[in-house]
């Protein structure tokens, strides 16, 4: 458990740190890739509620309205749940192209959501942007499965 | 654990459940101020969060600084005790002048103004929400900070504060999409609107019709209606007027004063609380 609460404490940590304007919105979204990672390893004790609660704290850090970022992550720990047939079938790519798929609908339902609380301004980079989680995917995925002594369970 | 098992299991329920929750949340704190210390609380679970990620830009400060020569510091430290001098004997005049116009203020029965106190701040270098154009200084709650609070730098309006943790807050920039700013033409004291754009070079002025007086190269200040900011304050410089026969009003671009990417200080300013007090006292 302490180690899980410690990924997502460096997940939140990589999220944060400044990559100067350019890079920025290339800067994977860490907190989301670790909740996907854990939902599927130990589904029994991370899922939405878990998702509900790193999206607090990705809400608190990005200065906007309480609550965005948690539906966002808590849907997002949903989906991984219903998709954990197809997480343990697939290879490492397969894996990062679906991990892609549900990072889309995650900025979907955050940029939708921000929209009802005043203009924003998404361009093309916030959906391109998303293409990084393809290699970000992979190494989270060996960086966790190496580091940390926890193992797969259902 | 029977609790998290339950809670974490994927039934549509549950997820229904939370998304109400969210969604109570989100209005509450988007449309009251009810949230406000539980944000506070929240902010303090962040701070050392926003200090570990503040760690590399610091570092990077550092070595910038020690890979300075020692000319070039001298350098500067001379130009800003030469800075320095000229300013202070600027401000020797603006007190006498600001004694001159309390008095005239007297003489014409009208409000005084209101004295601002202000504080110097720095930037983290963090990033909030890439999308959006928001900025982290290290001045919170324990500084008196509050939610609205402007936040100008050495050249202009940069903008204000929007969510205010322990010791960090968020200060949301006026160039945020969201952002809706009242300004006047200082040429004439045409009043305006001032929209960002999430450009951070670009404003976008509204609802001016053709026949207002506005060209490229005035100069934009804060006008003070709505309260929120003080008068007089340089915001922007109209960098582009296009009149398009179809359409009701102007199109309008300006370019910000304040030089977000350049500075790392900024100023947090109260102002005229005394202002308002007087004012309806003399009402």
């Amino acid at each position: 458990m302490a180690w899980i609460a410690l990924s997502f404490v460096v997940a939140l940590v990589l999220d944060t740190v400044s990559l100067g304007p350019v890079l920025q919105p290339y800067n994977p979204p860490w907190t989301l890739l670790v909740l996907i990672y854990w939902c599927w390893i130990v589904p029994s004790r991370v899922g939405m509620f878990t998702g509900f609660c790193v999206g607090v704290m990705l809400d608190t850090l990005g200065g906007g309205v309480l609550g965005v970022h948690a539906l966002g992550a808590a849907f997002i720990g949903y989906l991984a749940h219903l998709l954990r047939p197809v997480f343990s079938t697939a290879s490492l790519s397969q894996q990062a192209v679906v991990v892609w798929g549900l990072v889309l609908v995650y900025r979907a339902v955050v940029g939708w959501i921000q929209g009802l609380f005043g203009p924003t301004s998404l361009g093309m980079t916030y959906w391109l942007s998303t293409l990084v989680v393809l290699f970000a995917w992979p190494i989270i995925y060996t960086l966790i499965k190496e580091l940390l002594p926890i193992k797969r369970r259902v | 654990m029977a609790f998290q098992r339950s809670s974490q299991s994927s039934n549509f329920a549950g997820f229904f459940l939370i998304a109400m929750v969210c969604a109570v949340l989100m209005f509450t704190d988007a449309r009251t101020r009810f949230l406000e210390p539980v944000r506070l609380g929240l902010g303090a679970l962040a701070t050392p969060i926003q200090f570990t990620a503040d760690i590399p830009a610091r570092l990077g400060t550092l070595i910038d600084l020690w890979l300075q020569s020692e000319e070039s510091v001298r350098a500067a430290y001379n130009q800003v005790v030469d800075e320095n001098a000229r300013l202070r004997f600027r401000l020797q005049r603006m007190q006498s002048l600001e004694m001159e116009n309390r008095d005239l203020r007297r003489i014409l029965s009208a409000p005084q103004r209101g004295d601002t106190r202000m504080l110097v701040g720095e930037l983290m270098g963090v990033s909030l929400d890439p999308y959006r154009q928001n900025i982290l200084v290290n001045r919170g709650a324990v500084d008196g900070l509050f939610v609205g609070q402007s936040v100008f730098d050495p050249e202009g309006l940069l903008g204000q504060v929007s969510e205010v943790m322990p010791v960090t807050s968020a200060v949301t920039l006026i160039t945020d999409p969201g952002h809706a700013l009242p300004v006047q033409i200082s040429r004439n004291g045409l009043r305006a609107i001032a929209l960002g754009t999430g450009k951070p070079d670009r404003l976008r002025i509204v609802y001016l019709t053709p026949n207002d007086d506005i060209r490229t190269g005035d100069r934009l200040v804060t006008s003070g209606l709505g309260g929120r900011f003080p008068a007089g304050y340089p915001v922007a410089r109209v960098t582009e007027v296009v009149e398009d026969a179809g359409e009701p009003f102007l199109n309008v671009s300006a370019t910000p004063i304040a030089r977000i990417a350049h500075n790392k200080h900024v100023l947090l300013v109260w102002h005229g609380a005394g202002t308002s007090r007087r004012n309806e006292g003399s009402r």
